[in-house]
């Protein structure tokens, strides 16, 4: 019997390099965070830490909470009502993933302006104390308005998903057992979709931890721009303990949901029919209408219109040569980031493929792990590891102020597990057997994967470079602390424009964003019709 | 907003590119790196134009229309090729620290004078003798040995609602912290760095403790929590959300050229108080440039600095970013005619540098955020 | 009585030329079971689901106890129909319990009165003490009789099933359905059952739709249409059949019996005289004579029978194959000659 072939094991290797990459800083940051952090801990940024504790937990908790008020009532609606324009609800309900928080936030900061004069009369009516009560509560209401609106579609999609597949022949049950639809939906849908909204409202808690743009526009200080702070005045050591923090709540988070999933295990089997929808009257499409419209407004169409008409009023005046250099920036580095992130991809999850093995699992596992690091940590972790490799003989070239290879290992880590998701389930329906056909035909593992099962999971893996290479040209956090010097993205050109109140100017690079964006919607309305 | 995090702590601290590595080394290193990162490339590549013929490298905080400008006009008259890189300064002054003797950076160029003095003790800076620059610039607002020279000033001063507030019932920074401002006054971040100047002035002028106890006074009368820059301040002010607000002048001046007749509208509403009229004077930071001690074109570098304080240039700038030129002279803009002269506090100005320090531990204690 | 009845109904399916169900009429007595079969694409499950009121006829009428539930000019919704469904794949609340799960249709009684309507359906339906668990704790067998208990709790007018058995493996599929019937006999149940399982259909329906593309082929009792098939398409789809190129089957003893073999319909294949089942036919010595001979080419043996197939020979027409289903009273070897016989045995009381 001859052994396994000694060659296999570099390429082994090299399947768990995407997953080595991915635990890199974290390694760094736990290392470092265990190290004495110095007085500036103790003295500076302790102090501060309860207060970023409570203002990431309360936020959290209100975006997430009106997140799922906005997208559930929206996709019982496009899910099992038929009134006119439904079709057209289906997916513009997905358009403010299009729109990034912060670019919507350049909208909103403005029209905060506009209030002055109810908080004048609230000052008139009711003095001086209800005034600053107001002014307090005001940047939470718009902060907690902008993330919730923007977010929502995470609830929205997941929630669909259930109430169009699973939910359809128990929701059909009981409306044969004469259940209203109010008591379908509370009895029926509601607690049947409960582990999708539980996986919905994590994606919307995990991207409202990760924000910068929106709560620093409004003034607030959660916990990753208090990292940022800590970093900002010099204190890594603090800023990776607070980063620990961050790690420490989203895992809580992520926790609490598998928890929640893991309580009941339904067996639903999803429906072969779909669900008939019920004709609305006049009173039904007016509520339709209103709850599809009520997230959708504020979070794309008022902000869109506000912006395209800056930008109409501004064309003049617009810079197009910086437009279009940071438009450059942005495509270059989103594309280069997605090549990348797809390689990562391919190699793990064909890898499990080529050398079946327990390890190769856990493997890809971390490689998933990316998604729930936040932000804040990775630029931390990223930029520590970069600064050490910086200073080794021979690898100057790569130091943060110099180049993007900082930024690109960073967009790696973060987005790794977009890219996996799709390719890793796409395989998994591909049957194994294909391999060892191919196998027993003669081919080797290599060639096995490259005619057999990658062919069979290209639209999956185009699916995945599309979405990493729009989550990257939207990336704010990130981009905004870890780019070379000189170095704009339309991102971080939005965002410095809105910082320096110039929202005409800001206007218009915000836009090209969302349109950029809008495109890589594309996969996902795909993905809602297939059913 | 608050301004994106910034600086030095952007690279591990005790692990900065070591000084030992020579500069055929570091070409060789790019080189590798380029060819395996062909991305880093082809996106370096953008911002780095081809050159020929004599250059001056500038790293610069300032990135305002007007001195595009400025540089052109340079250019044009001395056929020097001006290149710029923009950051923050806290960033650039890191840059130059971890480049070293291979930076390529001949000048740098910051909007505060407490960076310029720290950089100087840091030992980034070269001084340079000229006539042309000791005439043009106030001898108690430049360093004395010549490490670094000014070229606007920028006046952190008091503006109010008029319709509201009458001439006189505000005068000085430290009636900001009066009870009877409650909820009528607007104030940017504390993480801002014209704020941490101000306050360092305060420190200088009143000792850490008075200071401390001013700025929490101040905090108590905001009228909101800190948002936005200093624009917003005003405008918010105009339009009747507070009646006193703190804020460079030059933004004032920007508003009232605003292409937006709404922005021109609001400004036409608000006064510029300058306080301390009667005491120490107004608290000023100066736009200021210096030669980097590694420069590789001391001479261009030279001429770049007296070009910008010359009397062409300085108007150019008081006319374009409304900030007061050197001379103080107000007729070469009406806005600053229109404010009218002030006094200038230069007893607080020497330890700006050391007392922004202390600035940010004592904004934290008093409660601004 | 009449229960149910449909009158010419007829669904179209946007984006597609042909109807899914095309003027169906059909009458459902009171306490009766009647199944509607048909191959996947017949349009059953559309007339169940226009039926349930999930769908809206384009034209035709429902009426339920001579009240009219669906028109072109308007439907009553599902929910006030008074029908009850089970849903082919059952479509139990994951999340409820047994019990809550028949409870649910029972809003309108008081929460004392529902465990008392409850414990009976769970006895009914063998499940009396399981009632706590939840849908996944039980077989696929439990579930379908969780999935009927909670259709009859609310004593439904009629009983649509759907496809009830086709979840279940074929050794289970026999006993659940013999005991479905006699839970729907046993609470006097009127019901309809769609299944493409000629089998189901046959062994406890009282009456039989079938259906085919759209269109009601024959309306029956089980054995007029096993028996007598309206047409050879009936007659192919409830058993195997032999279509025959001849006017008649002639009996060794010389008499032409017709008894088994259906009429030609308008619509049968052209030159096709006689259909007979294999079960129908057995095999003779062959004496000379009129009658059918054929020689033995396949033999497979099939427990308690011999499927024999047989090469037949005819002067009018090409040669043609029969089956024939032999019960052993004696051997049969390939390539002997035998002739093929009608039996002439019909079994009373059916017709």
């Amino acid at each position: 019997m001859p052994t396994r072939p000694i060659h296999f094991l570099p390429a082994k290797a090299l399947v768990w390099l995407p997953a080595v990459v991915v635990l890199l800083p974290v390694a760094v940051v736990l290392l470092r965070a265990l190290m004495p952090a110095g007085e500036a801990w103790q003295e500076l940024v302790w102090p501060r830490l309860g207060g970023h504790v409570w203002q990431s937990l309360a936020l959290v908790a209100s975006v997430t909470a009106l997140a799922i008020l906005f997208g559930l009532p929206a996709a019982w609606q496009v899910s099992v009502n038929d009134f006119p324009g439904r079709k057209i609800f289906e997916w513009a309900l997905l358009l403010p993933l299009a729109m990034p928080g912060f670019v919507a936030a350049v909208a909103y900061i403005d029209l905060s302006e506009g209030l002055v004069p109810f908080y004048v009369w609230v000052r008139q009516r009711f003095g001086i104390d209800a005034f600053l009560m107001v002014q307090k509560v005001s940047p939470w209401v718009f902060a907690v308005g902008i993330l919730a609106s923007t977010l929502f579609p995470y609830a929205y999609l997941t929630c669909r998903a259930v109430f169009a597949r699973e939910a359809a022949a128990p929701l059909e049950a009981a409306r044969m057992l004469g259940a209203t639809p109010l008591r379908g939906f509370m009895q029926v849908a509601m607690p049947m979709a409960r582990p999708a909204i539980a996986a919905g409202a994590s994606l919307v808690a995990m991207e409202t931890m990760n924000d910068y743009g929106v709560v620093t526009a409004f003034g607030l200080t959660p916990l990753t721009p208090g990292i940022f702070r800590a970093w900002g005045e010099g204190h890594a050591g603090a800023a990776m303990r607070l980063a620990l923090v961050l790690m420490v709540l989203v895992l809580l988070l992520v926790g609490a949901e598998r928890w929640q999933r893991g309580r009941r295990r339904f067996a639903a089997d999803p429906s072969t029919q779909p669900l008939s929808r019920r004709h609305c009257g006049p009173g039904g499409v007016l509520l339709a209408w209103s709850l599809c419209l009520l997230p959708l407004l504020p979070g794309f169409l008022i902000p869109g219109w506000r912006m395209g008409r800056w930008a109409v009023q501004s064309f003049e005046r617009i810079d197009w040569s910086g437009n279009l250099v940071a438009t450059l920036h942005s495509v270059g580095l989103a594309a280069a980031a997605a090549l990348f992130i797809t390689l990562g991809a391919v190699v793990l999850v064909a890898g499990r493929r080529a050398f079946s093995g327990g390890g190769l699992l856990l493997a890809q596992r971390i490689g998933l792990l990316g998604y729930v690091l936040p932000s804040a940590l990775v630029a931390v972790g990223v930029a520590a590891v970069v600064s050490w490799l910086a200073a080794r003989p021979g690898f100057a070239g790569v130091a943060l102020s110099a180049s993007v290879f900082g930024l690109l290992l960073a967009y790696f880590i973060r987005f790794l597990a977009v890219a996996i998701q799709p390719g890793a389930a796409a395989l998994e329906r591909v049957s194994g057997t294909l391999h060892h056909a191919a196998r027993t035909l003669g081919a080797g593992p290599l060639q096995a994967l490259a005619t057999i099962d990658l062919p069979l999971i290209r639209p999956a893996i185009v699916t995945g470079a599309i979405l990493a290479f729009v989550d990257v040209f939207k990336e704010l956090t990130l981009t905004l602390v870890l780019r070379p010097f000189d170095f704009e993205t339309l991102a971080t050109r939005t965002y410095r424009l809105a910082a320096e109140s110039r929202m005409p100017e800001a206007s218009v690079p915000g836009l090209l964003m969302v349109l950029v964006c809008l495109a890589g919607l594309i996969p996902l309305t795909r993905m809602i019709r297939i059913r | 907003m608050d301004a994106p995090p910034t600086t030095a702590s952007r690279t591990w601290p005790h692990l900065h590119l070591r000084d030992g590595a020579s500069e055929a080394d570091l070409r060789l290193m790019r080189m590798i790196r380029n060819k395996h990162l062909s991305v880093c490339l082809v996106t370096t590549a953008l911002f780095l134009p081809a050159s020929a013929g004599e250059v001056l490298n500038i790293y610069s905080h300032r990135h305002y229309e007007v001195d595009q400008q400025v540089n052109r006009l340079f250019t044009e008259k001395t056929g020097i090729e001006v290149k710029v890189v923009n950051a923050e300064a806290d960033q650039l002054i890191e840059r130059l620290k971890s480049e070293g003797a291979n930076s390529p950076a001949d000048l740098l160029v910051t909007v505060d004078a407490g960076r310029m003095q720290r950089a100087r003790q840091d030992g980034l800076l070269q001084a340079v003798q000229s006539k042309a620059l000791a005439q043009a610039t106030p001898a108690a607002l430049r360093d004395p040995e010549g490490f670094w020279y000014p070229y606007t000033l920028r006046a952190r001063v008091i503006m109010v609602a008029a319709d509201r507030v009458k001439p006189g019932e505000i005068k000085n920074y430290e009636d900001l912290a009066k009870p009877q401002w409650r909820g009528r006054l607007l104030v940017r971040s504390s993480t801002n760095s014209y704020n941490q100047s101000l306050m360092a002035s305060m420190v200088s002028a009143l000792g850490e403790e008075k200071a401390r106890v001013w700025a929490k006074g101040v905090s108590a009368n905001m009228a909101r929590p800190p948002q936005g820059g200093d624009r917003d301040q005003i405008k918010a002010c105009a339009a009747g959300l507070a009646d006193v607000c703190i804020s460079n002048t030059y933004y004032l001046g920007l508003l009232l050229d605003s292409p937006d007749p709404a922005e021109r509208r609001a400004a036409a509403k608000m006064r510029v108080v300058f306080p301390n009229q009667d005491g120490r004077g107004t608290h000023v930071n100066v736009s200021a440039a210096s030669v980097v001690k590694h420069a590789k074109n001391v001479e261009n570098a030279r001429k770049y600095l007296e070009f910008l304080v010359s009397p062409e240039v300085q108007a150019t700038l008081a006319k374009g970013s409304h900030e007061h030129p050197l001379s103080m002279d107000t007729s070469l803009n009406p806005h600053h005619a229109k404010w009218g002269d002030f006094k200038i506090d230069t007893t607080t100005f020497p330890t700006m540098g050391e007392s922004q320090l202390k600035a940010q531990r004592l904004f934290d204690a008093a409660g601004w955020k | 009585m009449i229960r149910l009845s449909t009158r010419n109904l007829t669904k179209r399916y946007r984006r597609s030329d042909r109807a899914a169900v095309e003027d169906v009429s059909f009458d459902l007595p009171k306490g009766k079971l009647l199944a509607l079969v048909g191959e996947s694409g017949s349009g059953k499950s559309t007339l169940l689901r226009l039926i349930a009121g999930l769908e809206h006829p384009d034209a035709g009428e429902i009426a339920l106890d001579g009240a009219l539930l669906s028109s072109p000019r308007g439907v009553t919704p599902p929910e006030r129909r008074g029908i009850g469904l089970v849903f082919q794949n059952h479509a139990l609340f994951p999340h409820l319990t047994v019990e809550k799960n028949i409870a649910f249709g029972l809003r309108q009684l008081p929460r004392g009165e529902r465990t008392a309507a409850i414990m009976p359906l769970l006895e009914l339906v063998g499940l009396s003490g399981m009632g706590a668990r939840y849908p996944h704790e039980l077989s696929g067998g439990e579930r379908q009789r969780v999935a009927l208990a909670r259709a009859l709790a609310p004593n439904p007018r009629v009983l649509l099933l759907d496809e009830p058995f086709s979840s279940l493996d074929a050794r289970l599929r026999h006993s659940v359905r013999d005991e479905t019937q006699q839970i729907l006999k046993q609470r006097g149940a009127t019901a309809l059952l769609v299944t493409h399982d000629t089998g189901d259909a046959l062994s406890i329906a009282d009456r039989i739709v079938v259906l085919k593309q759209g269109r009601v082929q024959q309306v029956g009792a089980a054995p007029e249409v096993y028996y007598a098939p309206a047409n050879s398409y009936v007659a192919s789809f409830f058993g195997t059949c032999n279509f025959l190129p001849i006017r008649s089957l002639p009996h060794p003893s010389g008499a032409r019996i017709h008894c088994h073999v259906g009429p030609p319909g308008p619509s049968e294949q052209p030159g096709i005289g006689v259909w007979v089942r294999p079960e129908d036919l057995e095999l003779v010595r062959p004496s000379g004579g009129e009658a059918l001979a054929g020689t033995v080419t396949r033999i497979a043996f099939q427990g308690a029978y011999l499927d024999v197939t047989l090469h037949c020979q005819s002067p009018d027409t090409a040669p043609f194959e029969v089956l024939v289903r032999h019960h052993q009273p004696f051997a049969v070897a390939p390539g002997e000659t035998w002739a093929i016989a009608p039996k002439a045995r019909r079994p009373s009381g059916i017709a």
